[in-house]
């Protein structure tokens, strides 16, 4: 073996090849060193950054060079708009995420946005308000090879893949407003190839330095929107046709032609008394990525994602614990962004397999290999016994395939041997003393929602922060997800025996800040609409059933109503993503608290995620088939209520429903009892309209989605269904 | 695992038009490829039977050997004529290929036999790694009427079995990286 792998080391062959080596049967000999995804930092409370989204072939482990959509930005303080800046990631050409943002909390973001792929690199990317179309080939009755449409068969506008030369940012885990130019994800830029951050430096640092930020188009400068006015309707009379409607109606425009100003605050207090914000920001692992309706699957399979970490006060408690001073110590803080890459969407190919029996020409892309930053199955370092804590961020389209895809981190990578692992926060929110003392997900307490064992696992768009302590013993290590090494640890060098936190010991964890302590009971004043509804309030996940669609391993649907169909219709309270014009799905009053109950009517896996404000589970119901004691098939409820203080989260996984037979129906054969999640959420300080959906991206694409909307309480429920943004 | 470049990215086809002539650039895929093509030309096309408008990518389509139904199993690789519908007279071509795949090990050889296809597919001519094994020569397959395409391992004095790595990247871009396993009788 070891003569084999010198042998390899010496040839010379083209990096296509060389790249290949790093197969994962030999995983730890050809694993690359782990990096660090490159960074782009803030300074004296304000974050400057230039994000481009763009186009170029990049390296991709395992396959070679493919042509990718991906981020690439540069820390803009001080950039003159002229010379040249420092570019990160340094190589396009290389894949890698896109760059980790770092700011503090009460900082002020303020990144340039900018569009330039160049879309005749792609099929189906225009951004017509239409659905995408593929044509595939299969085998006809008299055993022919034909050409067939495969896309979008059912599939209906706007849920359907379409538009992907489209993107914006999304700011997953902040606390600000959906509007405007802060967490909009409502918003379409659309990409001018040849247009320069430079062209648009002056009238950005003017948007950027005005006292307020601007809520209104009309606040803007009118150089700016002038500039756009004329871009889109160089682009398409329809484009600036659809703005100006939503412009006279007081609404943000759909279409921006190139380049978008995103500017918000990240809420801060010194101190509760006083403070302008009911909630602040959490400071924590969080992240970015395109959110384009539509397009967010095949965006996040191009890699169009990153971290976005934001410090706090529980970053201070690590420094201090540890003695870092003001800053980590090198190489203790690890940025791990687990990413699957595939240029092409799927239900865009067919899967072709007449028989040959050739591997490879029979199976899919799925379920993908797991990248992490960009690598596949780098080695990290650490000395015998040290401590890192490891900021881990699933940015996969989420796909599970009934827990079994790569889109999941499964609990096995945080049981491997000999490591110590403390979780300190879940989806960029800290940990209570308490939870921090049970560790709810290491222990296997709190059920997982997928078809996986027991343990802490991280599904798409979830992140986790772990203090991860080394053996004692050298050696090289695997971490394994889905039964794939992922990640290689080689423990080596001197022993530097670091102490983790005593998670009995109540000095050794902070006491989670004011605006994170646990929300208590809603009154029934807070309730959602309909307001006559019941309470708590219930939200649906759910497919329907249609024969138009090609039935192909169809799952059966409950109650007899036959076969979901395949492609599935995903909804959620039995319709889909605007399926009936425009709605806001969910209204709530600005400062409301409400319990909400998340039901899974599928038999597959879903993750629930709303944006602007994370909330705490309140229970966990897994359906599990029994038998009763006359032998009769059915279910009870395993129930998960936590033993201390409910966890916060923004995306959490939905336990799949269960068809169960029933006997003694005349009219049933099948029962079905669906999963089910209560969170307890408070709609605090930020007004606006904004989109919970389905983390698992295809599925939102594909309708899983609903507009949410959050009024002043003296405008509630007038103002619900007043000048909805059009997003398509 | 991801498959091949070639299978996952669609090939870009270039419409232009050179004076009165609209041209569609030749292109070459595998089997299980796609291809869709990007109008340059001031006026709509539609290659076979697909729209794309001025400045527009089209759909994008898995192309058909002969252009509307070929009979199973396809010979390939061959290249076919396809037309514009919109347009009399204008035509391009595309190249299919066997997808590049390793053979399914184990395989077998018997003796006095010393070779073995362990790859077929793709389109020559290929940048193969040695096998890191004595016993194991990989070397192009040439093509034949009754052989595809692809990679033979020649094997000298080989033991009962032997397994070795097979990388090796064909014209088009595929990449094949797989371990292979020979059983010598």
């Amino acid at each position: 073996m070891q003569e084999r792998t010198i042998l390899r080391r010496l040839l010379p062959i083209i990096p296509t090849v060389a790249l290949l080596f790093a197969a994962s049967m030999h995983a730890q000999t050809g694993s690359p060193p782990f990096v660090n995804p490159g960074e782009i930092p803030s300074h004296d409370g304000k974050l400057q950054a230039v994000m481009i989204v763009s186009d170029t072939d990049r390296v991709v482990p395992n396959v070679g060079k493919v042509h990718l959509r991906f981020f690439q930005g540069w820390d803009a303080k001080g950039w003159d708009g002229k010379q040249p800046a420092a570019k990160v990631p340094a190589n396009a050409a290389v894949f890698s995420p896109g760059p980790t943002l770092r700011a503090k909390v009460g900082d002020k973001i303020e990144i340039m946005f900018l569009n330039t792929t160049d879309d005749a690199n792609f099929p189906n990317t225009a951004a017509a308000e239409k659905c995408d179309q593929a044509f595939g080939t299969k085998k006809d009755a008299n055993g022919n090879l034909v050409n067939v449409q495969i896309y979008p068969l059912a599939d209906q506008y706007p849920n359907c893949f379409h538009a992907s030369s489209t993107a914006n940012l999304h700011f997953h885990g902040t606390h600000t407003t959906p509007d405007a130019l802060g967490d909009n994800v409502l918003i379409e830029v659309m990409p001018v190839k040849d247009t320069t951050p430079q062209k648009w430096n002056a009238v950005f640092k003017k948007i950027f330095a005005m006292p307020a930020i601007p809520t209104k188009w009309e606040e803007l400068p009118a150089e700016y929107r002038d500039e756009q006015e004329r871009l889109l309707k160089a682009k398409g009379q329809q484009y600036w046709d659809v703005n100006a409607k939503q412009i006279a109606l007081g609404q943000f425009p759909q279409y921006i032609a190139g380049a978008f100003p995103n500017t918000f605050i990240l809420p801060n207090c010194a101190t509760q008394d006083g403070c302008q914000y009911k909630a602040l920001q959490s400071p924590g692992t969080h992240w970015y990525h395109a959110h384009k309706h539509g397009s967010t699957a095949l965006h996040s399979l191009n890699g169009l994602a990153g971290a976005f970490i934001i410090e706090g006060a529980y970053d201070d408690f690590l420094k201090t614990f540890y003695h870092f001073g003001a800053t980590y110590a090198p190489d203790f803080e690890k940025v791990i962004v687990f990413q699957q890459i595939n240029p092409e969407q799927n239900l865009h190919r067919n899967i072709i397999n007449f028989g040959a029996g050739k591997a490879g020409s029979a199976t899919g892309p799925g379920p993908g290999q797991v990248l992490v930053n960009g690598l596949l199955a780098p080695t990290l370092t650490m000395r015998p016994g040290s401590v890192q804590l490891w900021r881990i961020l699933n940015a996969t389209p989420g796909s599970a395939f009934n827990g079994g895809g790569g889109g999941i981190i499964s609990p096995s990578f945080f049981q491997t041997d000999g490591f110590t692992f403390e979780q300190t926060a879940k989806d960029g929110v800290q940990f209570s003393q308490k939870n921090f003392a049970d560790q709810p997900f290491l222990s296997k307490q709190f059920p997982n929602g997928y078809n996986q064992p027991a343990g802490l696992m991280v599904a798409g768009g979830n992140r986790v922060d772990v203090l991860v302590k080394a053996p004692a013993a050298k050696g090289t290590y695997a971490f394994l997800s889905q039964g794939a090494k992922v990640l290689w640890v080689k423990v080596d060098g001197d022993a530097n025996d670091m102490p983790l936190p005593d998670p009995k010991k109540a000095s050794d964890w902070p006491v989670i800040p004011w605006y994170l302590t646990n929300l208590q009971q809603p009154p029934a004043a807070d309730r959602p609409l309909p307001l006559s509804g019941p309470y708590p309030h219930y939200v649906s996940f759910g497919w329907d059933a249609e024969s138009n669609r090609a039935v192909a391993a169809a799952p059966a649907l409950p109650g007899g109503k036959g076969t979901a169909g395949f492609p599935p219709k995903w909804t959620i309270d039995d319709h889909q993503f605007a399926e009936f014009g425009p709605l806001i799905d969910q209204c709530m009053p600005l400062n409301g608290l409400q319990d909400w109950v998340l039901e899974n009517h599928t038999t597959v896996m879903h993750s629930f995620h709303i944006h602007i404000n994370p909330f705490q589970i309140v229970s966990v119901e897994t359906p599990v088939q029994t038998t009763d004691a006359q032998g009769v098939p059915t279910v009870t409820y395993k129930t998960y209520t936590p033993a201390g203080d409910p966890i916060w989260q923004d995306v959490v996984s939905l336990p799949a429903g269960l068809a169960v037979p029933l006997t003694g129906s005349p009219t049933l054969t099948q029962g079905f009892a669906p999963g089910r999640v209560t969170i307890r959420h408070q709609f605090v300080d930020f007004t606006g309209t904004f989109v919970l959906h389905c983390h698992i991206l295809g599925h939102e694409d594909r309708g899983m989605m609903q507009l949410v909307r959050i009024v002043p309480l003296d405008r509630y429920p007038t103002d619900c269904q007043a000048a909805i943004p059009h997003h398509h | 695992m991801l498959r091949n470049k070639e299978d996952l990215l669609a090939t870009r086809i270039n419409i232009r038009r050179e004076g009165d002539a609209v041209v569609f650039e030749p292109a070459e895929v595998t089997f299980s490829g796609a291809v869709f093509w990007f109008n340059g030309d001031s006026e709509p096309h539609a290659p076979m039977g697909v729209d794309v408008q001025p400045n527009q990518t089209s759909s994008s389509v898995q192309p058909v050997p002969t252009g509307s139904a070929a009979p199973l199993p396809v010979p390939l690789p061959q290249s076919f004529t396809y037309e514009c519908t919109l347009h009399k007279g204008e035509s391009g071509t595309i190249a299919i290929y066997n997808d590049f795949v390793p053979n399914l090990s184990p395989l077998a050889v018997t003796k006095p036999a010393t070779t073995v296809q362990v790859a077929t597919g793709g389109k020559p001519p290929y940048v193969i790694a040695p096998s890191g094994e004595t016993s194991v020569a990989l070397v192009e397959t040439p093509q034949s009427i009754t052989a595809d395409a692809g990679i033979n391992a020649v094997l000298t004095d080989p033991p009962p079995t032997i397994t070795f790595r097979l990388s090796a990247t064909d014209a088009l871009g595929g990449a094949v990286d797989s371990d292979v396993t020979i059983d010598v009788s």
